[in-house]
């Protein structure tokens, strides 16, 4: 297939490729700088950036706390949003498409609006600054696509297999057990890697709602930036890919990562 | 030897018990909506032992009446019983019904043997004796040591045979398959007609047959159910659909058939054209008709007078319109005066063939000609 390729073709496919990885191209060699503000190419090298980043305290809390809320944020959203896709593909109820368009609307959405909107609101409930408000923010943002996958991974169930079990004697709790969720089991994984990646990824709707004692990665990080200009950022970018591509890898070997985001 | 381990698999049902129902069906009724009717007020009952087809065309609710025996589907009204075991209202996985799908839904994430023994470990069998008849099952659908197999490492043929082992291998009190031979190629299909078939009256079981392919349901069940939207247009051997259609609709959809617009002059008496032929009007003194008559029933001749041929048979003058080759037989289209007849000649017997153009004379038994009135059965 790749053999038979046009050379103009294969040309637009590299610049595409050099387009999506440059931001880390560019970041990999910065955070190995050991100089005191952000030049290109860097003056001298080392670990200095790393060094200083495990031992900046605002980091190193900031990263704790992103990394419970998107656990938890994982958590709630599956609990949530399975069971929603689940009556949604096998449920006969009035309001069935509102719910469905309703749930999926904030993908649409830009974030800045969400983000006010939920500044607003939370405004007056007083959850600005609490683990409570930053966990219901991120849900507002992944639990569409936890039903969006799952309502893929309905769909993609080989037809009649439930009822094969049925037949052969199982009973509704058995089916779902031993047929449902293992079938969908691909679904899972990718609900919850995106789930998670989105949370501890989150910035925008973060900035709004984030109190001076309760800051995510991604708040510190861009907090740092605006007001240091040396290299620490690109190490912790740099750590940060290398986790999200640990993930990435560790699901590719359990599961086949074509065969969980769909093909 | 090998029919004598099989029967272990599944023990031959006791002394079958003649021609007493097995299978009841009484007044099985779905409806969708307010007021569409999918299945509308079936009444059958099987005997044991026996296979029953259900054969009509798409959408006239085969699929539905099986769904509503397995108990996947409620049913609207009506009653199920089996060997008089009221089932009417139990849930499916309670009613040890054996279902064959059309696309077989084996569960993909297991192997062949967790396949086949899923059945028996929702009934508690022990894992020694589960092993034992998981073989014997595979053994049975003449796929023996392919346990360790993934269902899509197999073929869409061997995929239908774990299928079947698998709703049999519970020794289920009734077996349901639905078009289970219409994903195969033809030559398959034969092949596992005659294996189904051989499988279901060895191990005696009653089972109910969902088919749209005539040819199915005429060689392979001992009753056939002939189905139109919904309702059941008759219910006799395959000799009885095939020779004594009840109406219009079954002589048209069970084998081919020429069909002519008519007028029934008196009784077994049909006027086609200018022309008045003897036949069976089943009762019929009068009206409108229409008259079917089978291609390989009518044999033809080179033109000769009319005279020659015997009274007793009937006899039309036509033309040779087309010749169409299908290999084991020739179709000969026939222009007698206004009407075409399709007639067929197998090329074997064939000891003249006849040119496009040609002139000859049809025949045909008057017991052939089947008339019904106009509208019957639509
Ligand atoms: N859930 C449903 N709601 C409304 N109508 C339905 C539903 N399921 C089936 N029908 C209708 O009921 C009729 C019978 O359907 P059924 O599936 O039993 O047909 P079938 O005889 O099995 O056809 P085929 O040979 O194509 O499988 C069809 O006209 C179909 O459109
Ligand atoms: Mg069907």
């Amino acid at each position: 297939m790749i053999g038979q390729l046009t050379l103009p073709f294969r040309l637009l496919v590299a610049c595409i490729y050099l387009f999506l990885l440059a931001p880390i191209l560019i970041v990999l060699p910065l955070s190995f700088s050991n100089d005191s503000y952000i030049t290109f190419p860097p003056e001298s090298w080392g670990l200095r950036w790393y060094a200083a980043m495990f031992s900046h305290a605002g980091f190193a809390q900031a990263l704790w706390i992103s990394f419970v809320i998107a656990i938890t944020v994982t958590i709630l959203g599956l609990a949530a949003g399975v069971p929603a896709a689940f009556a949604i593909r096998r449920r006969q109820f009035i309001g069935r498409e509102f719910l469905l368009n309703l749930f999926t609307a904030p993908l649409l959405l830009p974030s800045i609006v969400l983000g006010l909107a939920i500044l607003l609101v939370f405004v007056q409930a007083r959850l600005l600054g609490t683990y409570t408000g930053l966990i219901i923010a991120h849900l507002i943002i992944t639990t569409p696509y936890v039903i969006r996958i799952m309502l893929t991974a309905f769909s993609t169930l080989p037809p009649s297999v439930e009822d094969a079990a049925t037949m052969l004697g199982a009973s509704p709790f058995t089916v779902v057990r031993r047929i449902t969720l293992p079938l969908m089991m691909p679904g899972f994984i990718a609900s919850a890697a995106l789930s998670f990646l989105l949370s501890f990824d989150e910035v925008v709707i973060s900035l709004f709602i984030t109190g001076p004692r309760l800051r995510t990665l991604p708040v510190e990080i861009f907090d740092y930036v605006e007001s240091q200009t040396d290299p620490m950022t690109a190490a912790v970018s740099v750590v940060l890919v290398a986790a999200t591509l640990l993930i990435i890898f560790l699901i590719e070997r359990t599961l086949g990562l074509s065969k969980t985001i769909g093909k | 030897m090998q029919t004598q381990e099989l029967r272990q698999v599944i023990p031959a049902a006791e002394t079958n018990t003649g021609d007493q129902a097995f299978l009841k069906l009484k007044g099985i009724t779905k409806r969708y909506g307010v007021d569409y009717m999918a299945v509308d007020d079936l009444d059958i009952d099987v005997p044991k032992g026996k296979l029953l087809g259900l054969l009509g065309p798409s959408g006239c609710g085969k699929t539905t009446t099986l769904r509503m025996i397995a108990g996947l589907l409620d049913i609207t009204r009506s009653k199920i019983t089996i060997d008089g075991d009221d089932i009417s209202h139990k849930p499916p996985h309670k009613r040890d019904i054996g279902l064959v799908f059309q696309n077989y839904a084996l569960f993909p994430h297991m192997t062949v043997a967790q396949n086949v023994a899923f059945g028996l470990e929702m009934r508690g069998v022990g894992r020694v004796e589960a092993r034992d008849r998981v073989e014997e099952a595979l053994e049975m659908v003449r796929l023996p040591g392919y346990g360790e197999r993934k269902p899509k490492e197999m073929s869409g043929g061997q995929q239908q045979r774990v299928a079947l082992a698998r709703a049999l291998v519970i020794r289920p009190r009734l077996l349901l398959l639905d078009e289970p031979l219409s994903n195969l190629d033809a030559k398959l299909r034969d092949d596992m007609r005659i294996e189904i078939r051989e499988i279901q009256q060895r191990l005696q079981i009653t089972t109910v047959f969902v088919t749209h392919d005539q040819v199915e349901a005429l060689t392979m069940c001992d009753l056939v159910g002939v189905m139109h939207k919904g309702k059941l247009a008759q219910l006799g051997t395959p000799e009885d659909i095939y020779e004594r259609p009840a109406d219009l609709f079954v002589a048209d959809f069970v084998g081919r058939t020429n069909i002519l617009d008519g007028e029934i002059e008196a009784l077994d008496r049909v006027r086609i054209g200018a022309s008045v032929y003897p036949c069976n009007t089943r009762g019929l003194t009068s009206g409108k008709a229409k008259a079917a008559i089978r291609p390989h029933r009518i044999s033809l001749t080179p033109s000769r007078d009319r005279s020659l041929v015997s009274m007793a048979t009937n006899a039309a003058h036509g033309k040779v319109t087309r010749v169409t080759y299908i290999g084991d037989v020739v179709q000969y289209d026939i222009d007698i005066g206004g009407n075409t007849l399709t007639t067929e000649v197998h090329t074997a017997s064939a000891g003249h063939s006849f040119q496009s153009g040609e002139k000859l004379l049809c025949e045909w038994k008057p017991q052939d000609m089947q008339v019904f009135a106009q509208g019957s059965g639509n």
